[in-house]
């Protein structure tokens, strides 16, 4: 082992040899790291922030009992629960979704109505401030809340808390920060003792969860006990059944998230190769003089690596930084449909494991694109060296490229089997792909030069051929620079695809959804309408302009790990299945089905994980028991990751005992203007209820859901451009740096009176030619991985995403990349084709 | 401790053609004997110090280095540990083309020949420093090795050949590009460190003069070596 002060004046050495090179490798790692780690922070925010509220809130209690209707349970039962023999504590909660207005703020929080109660589970809530304030009759907001919606500290400022269709006027007792609330201080959440929240949801007596502390060892015994005593009403189950349950609605988000991931280690080692790329014969030249010297071979190594590593480093503690740069700019907020079934939190945490793998993830881009030359040390490599004909450092062999070839076929066709065989596994398979594609690149732009090099030419300059001489003399980087493009474009294309596909299947169903009433009223910012409204819809019958008001019910019910969203639908609905998601099953028998009662349609998900397809009953565990209805068809996910069902809203008002509907739809008489509709119902329901309640057209409706789609989505579209942005910027100045270094041939060139216009003809040539070919190929390719994720979409995680590509889409990454490369480029290679004469003469270093 | 060719002959194969490029060439070089090898270019000269050294292996005849206690050791067959043994313990190569690491001084370049050694980098820039200004670049080492002239890369890679402490040096064209007092200060310095170092160096040249400062005048014409006329400057140094 070489003394570690020696290696570190190795890795100065080397460092300042090739600054171009150590400032590209750390710039390539930092993207990358920066990539990977706002990857890591969206992907564990959502699960870890839940963990946090849910945790904090739960504190030591093990098991919990959850009302499966919406409008909860007798709060009587708790006392009995109480009375259970091991049970230590019993603290019942009511949590509504509610929003929080201030002026014309609206937020969405998880409204928790505790009773002091919960102080005994030593969760956050049991310090002594916070039970004080619980005994306060008032509200308070964590921090996360007043700062989105604007509500001042002090001076007791009134909101208005709107649930279920009411709206109260409240004065805000107190801010809570971290040091009071900790993690729930992030948490989309608002507090205030049970009896008021039961008031303000118009729930009196009425609870939703109940947590349950048992004594040590007596758990299991607890359960059982639990589980006879909750009967249908409640499922009993402990706080982690909660979390697996949002694991599996964001799920298909997690996995696109770590598709991004690995897309940006791998766009990050490539950039860091090409870095490597720049210097490669050097390098290697610096291998065969340490073995002139008898140097052991693993002394080489850690001569090459040990500089790598430190590179890695530093390259991954500030690429830490830009990850969290990029996590702040970029839409931070947890996908908001997730909303609706959980507490979201808007922390950010950076965890040490985060941290950790974004480091290693530098290291190993670096260490990786440095180990490369490492391959000399086969054999002797100074015997070799003097045996080769030409310095091997710059060309590609054929056999090299064969052998890419081979590595890349055998990859895309693993790919593909992937693909269709096993699509839950399309994530791997499109990492399969973009390697492949890497592989071919070598062969690709070798074939790319013989066809420029072989095109009747009108070029009497020759620029076309010398550009061909001089970009096969180089190889080695031109490919480099190629895959690089080629890797971001595939990236981009392949991902912003699949994103544009997913969107216009959920505009698409939602606007079927939707088509069954001219107006809809729904609870504030409740777009999938869950809440239960304190309205009929025969209120709203007999106006004028109303040729129907039907009532529609909605809500979420837990089968295994999935929150499934129910829309239970008047027979009269018409489309009562939007058709675009139909899957399996007759549409106009399926829905005369449901008109008729006693059946429903399945998520394909739904229906195979229970192994049942249309025809067959089904069974679901309903407040009232089970019961087992018919399937009717199947249908994609609705745009509800975890799965839906649609069902009679007959049934669903029988089975789950509610009559109160989550929203009503409206169709107005033919020839009424909606506006003049919507003002007659604002008249018949009085300011007091029209304030509670939003009114909109079915196009309002849709415009409010798509926002909420797109901004969901909107993340993959900022690393997308991010993406290909941050490789036109690294490709350009690497362009520019070859170019650079190539100064005593351009002087040469100006010597021989070579025009400039011609120079900087060639130099366009060659960047079109190594940046287009990669683009091509990329975007190619990233249409592969478009129809495999649309593919993943559909067939895996059930969500409507029709497939269709759009060129359009597919050109703008590439004309991103190349314009940023292309003007990146401009000024250096402007000023190295006026190199002054003399830098002909002087000897090449 | 000597070096010993004895009828080494070597073909270059270049397609299905054999190149004749040595041909029975025998020699010794000793401890403390400073050897010219000339003749006129492609004889033949550099593939030969590369057969010395145990880069190339000949096609015909041995190369043979007599250690101390007389044992034989035979370059050509040597591999893997002892093959770095030999490159690393007893052997100080200069190439023809130089080729230093660029962007740095020279100091870090004889240095970087150094340290992997396991000596510490303080260590390893007094040795850089001491043989820099042994070679005449005291005043020349601390700049980037691509602002210095050919003959001053030329000494920086004689350091850097230097720097192990070898017992047998092959030095290919040390000379070139030098002139006048620079010139003859390398050859100071070669032959100092023949007599004074106890090396045993053979040096490949074109310049007379650098022939007439050695102790023994080999000339290699067409791949064989020619009569052997000990230079008259020499003669009184020449044992039997
Ligand atoms: N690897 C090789 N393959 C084929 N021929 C070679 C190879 N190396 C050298 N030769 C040929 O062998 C002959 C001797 O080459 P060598 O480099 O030894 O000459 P030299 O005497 O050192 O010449 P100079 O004074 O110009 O350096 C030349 O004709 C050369 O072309
Ligand atoms: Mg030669």
């Amino acid at each position: 082992m070489i003394p570690l002060s020696s290696l570190l004046r190795f890795a100065v050495i080397e460092w300042s040899s090739a600054r171009l090179r150590t400032v590209f490798t750390l710039l390539a790692g930092v993207m990358g790291v920066g990539i990977i780690c706002a990857m890591l922070i969206s992907m564990t925010s959502i699960s870890a922030g839940a963990r946090e509220i849910m945790t904090s809130i739960a504190g030591t209690a093990q098991l919990q009992l959850t009302a499966r209707s919406a409008d909860g349970v007798d709060e009587r039962l708790v006392t009995r629960i109480r009375a259970v023999p091991g049970v230590v504590t019993a603290a019942p909660l009511l949590e509504q979704r509610a929003t929080i207005r201030y002026g014309d703020r609206r937020v969405g929080v998880q409204l928790v109505g505790v009773t002091a109660a919960v102080g005994d589970l030593d969760g956050i809530t049991s310090g002594p401030l916070l039970t004080g304030l619980l005994s306060v009759p008032q509200l308070f907001l964590p921090r996360a809340v007043a700062d989105a919606a604007g509500v001042p500290d002090r001076g007791e400022p009134v909101v208005r808390v709107e649930t279920r269709g009411l709206t109260h006027a409240v004065a805000v007792s107190d801010v809570l920060d971290e040091p009071v609330l900790g993690p729930l201080a992030a948490a989309h959440i608002a507090g205030t003792p049970l009896a008021r929240a039961q008031a303000w949801a118009g729930l009196p007596h009425r609870v939703s969860r109940i947590l349950v502390r048992a004594a040590p060892g007596q758990e299991a015994a607890v359960r059982t006990h639990l589980e006879r005593l909750a009967g249908d009403a409640l499922q009993v189950g402990t706080v982690d059944d909660e979390l697996a349950l949002l694991r599996r609605a964001s799920a298909p988000n997690d996995q696109a998230t770590g598709l991004f991931a690995a897309i940006g280690l791998l766009v990050g080692l490539l950039l860091s190769w090409m870095a490597a790329a720049l210097t490669l014969p050097e390098r290697r030249r610096a291998i065969i003089a340490h073995a002139e010297h008898g140097l052991p071979r693993s002394r080489i190594a850690q001569t090459i690596l040990f500089p790598a590593l430190l590179l890695g480093l530093i390259s991954g503690a500030l690429g830490v930084g830009a990850g969290v740069l990029l996590t702040h700019a970029a839409a931070h907020d947890a996908p908001g449909y997730l909303a609706f079934a959980w507490p979201l939190s808007s922390s950010q945490p950076l965890t040490p494991a985060i941290v950790a793998a974004s480091i290693a993830a530098g290291v190993l881009i670096s260490v990786l694109a440095a180990a490369l030359p490492l391959l000399e040390l086969r054999g002797d490599p100074v015997r070799r060296a003097l045996e080769a004909d030409h310095d091997p450092g710059e060309t590609i062999a054929p056999t090299l490229q064969k052998r890419f070839s081979g590595l890349s076929v055998v990859a895309i066709a693993a790919a593909a089997i992937i693909a269709i065989a096993a699509p839950s596994l399309t994530v791997l398979a499109v990492v399969l792909l973009a390697l492949g594609t890497l592989a071919l690149i070598p062969a690709l732009f070798c074939a790319m030069l013989a066809i420029v090099a072989a095109w009747p030419r009108r070029d009497r300059e020759g620029v076309s051929l010398e550009a061909v001489r001089e970009l096969r003399s180089t190889g080695v980087r031109a490919v480099a620079l190629c895959a690089t493009a080629a890797i971001a474009v595939f990236g981009a294309v392949a991902v912003d695809g699949a994103r544009m596909n997913l969107l216009n299947g959920l505009y698409e169903d939602y606007e079927q959804y939707t088509a069954s009433g001219d107006i809809w009223i729904t609870g504030h910012g409740d777009d999938l309408a869950l809440q239960p409204l304190l309205l009929r819809s025969d209120q709203l019958a007999d106006l004028p302009g109303v040729a129907t008001a039907r009532a529609y019910g909605g809500g979420f019910t837990d089968i295994g790990d999935r929150r499934v969203w129910i829309q239970a639908r008047d027979a009269a609905d018409s489309p009562i299945i939007p058709p675009s998601q139909l899957q399996r099953g007759d549409l106009a028998h399926a829905s005369a089905q449901l008109r008729a009662g006693g059946a429903i349609t399945l998520s394909r998900q739904l229906a195979d994980s229970a192994g049942v397809t249309v025809g067959d009953p089904y069974p679901l565990q309903t407040p009232t028991g089970r019961r087992v209805y018919t399937v009717a068809a199947l249908t994609t996910n609705l745009g509800w990751g975890p799965g839906a069902i649609i069902m009679p809203r007959r049934d669903y008002a029988e089975a789950w005992q509610t009559a109160s509907p989550t929203a009503i739809e409206i169709l107005t008489r033919p020839g009424t203007a909606p506006q003049h509709v919507i003002a007659e119902i604002r008249d018949t329901l009085g300011p007091e209820l029209a304030a509670g309640v939003r009114i909109q057209t079915a196009a309002q409706r849709n415009a409010a859901a798509n926002d909420v789609a797109r901004a969901g989505l909107a993340r993959l579209r900022q690393i997308a451009i991010i993406l290909v942005a941050g490789a036109g910027l690294a490709l350009g100045a690497a362009l520019a740096t070859t170019i650079w270094q190539r100064r005593p041939t351009w002087a040469a060139r100006a010597f021989h009176a070579f025009p400039r216009r011609l120079a900087a003809r060639l130099i366009l040539l060659e960047g079109l030619l190594i940046l287009g070919t990669g683009c091509l190929v990329g975007a190619l390719a990233g249409l592969a991985g478009h129809w495999m994720l649309g593919r993943w979409l559909e067939a895996t995680t059930g969500y409507p995403a029709p497939f269709s590509i759009a060129p359009v889409s597919a050109a703008v990454p590439c004309a991103i990349l190349l314009l940023i490369a292309l003007i990146v480029t401009a000024i250096p290679a402007d000023r190295a084709i006026r190199a002054p004469l003399k830098l002909a003469l002087e000897p090449d270093n | 401790m000597t070096l010993l060719l004895e009828a080494v002959g070597h073909d270059h194969r270049d397609g299905d053609q054999l190149l004749h490029a040595l041909n029975d060439i025998s020699l010794t070089v000793d401890r403390g004997q400073l050897i010219a090898l000339v003749g006129p270019s492609g004889a033949g000269k550099s593939t030969l110090l590369s057969i010395a050294a145990g880069i190339l292996v000949p096609t015909r005849g041995t190369v043979t280095w007599i250690e101390r206690d007389g044992a034989p050791i035979d370059i050509s067959a040597l591999q893997g540990r002892e093959q770095r043994w030999w490159r690393r313990e007893r052997l100080g190569m200069l190439v023809q083309e130089t080729r230093l690491i660029s962007g740095v001084d020279a100091v870090a370049n004889v240095e970087s020949r150094l340290l992997g050694s396991g000596i510490r980098p303080s260590a390893a820039r007094r040795r850089a420093e001491l043989l820099l200004g042994d070679v005449g670049l005291g005043k020349r080492m601390r700049v980037h090795v691509q602002r210095l002239s050919g003959g001053e890369r030329r000494r920086v890679a004689l350091a850097q050949a230097l720097a192990a402490d070898p017992v047998l040096l092959l030095a290919d064209e040390p000379t070139v590009s030098l002139d006048g007092d620079a010139g003859r200060l390398v050859l100071d310095v070669l032959r100092a460190q023949a007599r004074d170092h106890g090396r045993a160096v053979l040096m490949v040249t074109h310049d007379p003069a650098a022939a007439a400062a050695a102790d023994h005048t080999l000339t290699l014409r067409d791949g064989r070596l020619q009569a052997e006329a000990p230079p008259r400057a020499a003669q009184g140094s020449l044992r039997s």
